[in-house]
């Protein structure tokens, strides 16, 4: 909002970059999902991985004895046959193979689930919290470098690279009011 | 893009990407029962041939 023309403006800098960083464009509230959302998301995918899972041997047993019974044979050539194969052992590796890409999957959501929160906007504060807003600027690229002790300060560290391949390292400093405040450039 | 809509987004490929191996494992699963059905079978004809030697 423009303040009359001649007199003072009304708001900070401060405040008109925080209006600028957080848009109330129609785009970014319709696309935001709350996190009850995303927590009901992730259990629909563990839930489906559990079933999955836990349907391999039990499907295969379905299938087995649907195509024997027709067959016609008697129980014991049927046990004695398996015996010989080595079917339940068989079966048995695929379903450890299923568990382990269960687990790998699982954790794999764990992990993306419990990322830090680097996210450009928060539903729950209605407010913008990403420490930059300058990732694609001019073709530099972006990546954080911060640790977990940064992270737990509040703080950020953060490697650009120009086009060019020179790199500059920049720290940033989230004050108690969710202000940014780039401190350092080295 | 929000950051939950990302991490929505990196669970969705996530899970594609298990069913996509969970489905070579239900191939393999699949494969072996089909094996054991074509061995079972030659067993039952040896058997059935066995007592005419």
């Amino acid at each position: 909002m423009e303040s009359p023309e001649g007199l003072m403006p009304t708001k900070t800098e401060i405040e008109k970059a925080e209006q600028e960083i957080v848009p109330k464009s129609p785009e970014v509230e319709i696309a935001e999902i709350s996190n009850e959302d995303l927590e009901q998301h992730t259990i629909s995918a563990e839930s489906h991985i559990e079933q999955q899972t836990a349907e391999i041997l039990p499907e295969g047993e379905k299938r087995l004895e649907s195509s024997s019974s027709s067959m016609d044979v008697s129980l014991e050539l049927l046990d004695k046959t398996k015996q010989e194969f080595g079917l339940d052992a068989k079966l048995q590796e695929v379903q450890a193979e299923a568990n382990q890409i269960a687990d790998e999957t699982r954790f794999d959501i764990k992990t993306i689930t419990e990322e830090p929160s680097k996210k450009s906007f928060d539903s729950e504060n209605l407010e913008f919290t990403v420490p930059d807003r300058k990732k694609t600027v001019l073709g530099f690229t972006r990546e954080d470098i911060s640790g977990f002790i940064q992270s737990a300060r509040g703080k950020e560290n953060i490697q650009y690279v120009s086009p060019e391949g020179q790199e500059f390292f920049t720290k940033y400093v989230n004050k108690q009011e969710g202000m940014r405040d780039n401190t350092a450039g080295l | 893009m929000t950051n939950n809509l990302q991490k929505k987004k990196q669970i969705n490929d996530t899970l594609a990407k298990y069913n996509a191996r969970i489905e070579v494992v239900k191939a393999r699963r699949d494969k072996i029962i089909f094996d054991f059905l074509d061995y079972l079978k030659e067993k039952k004809l040896e058997k059935l041939r066995s007592p005419l030697k």
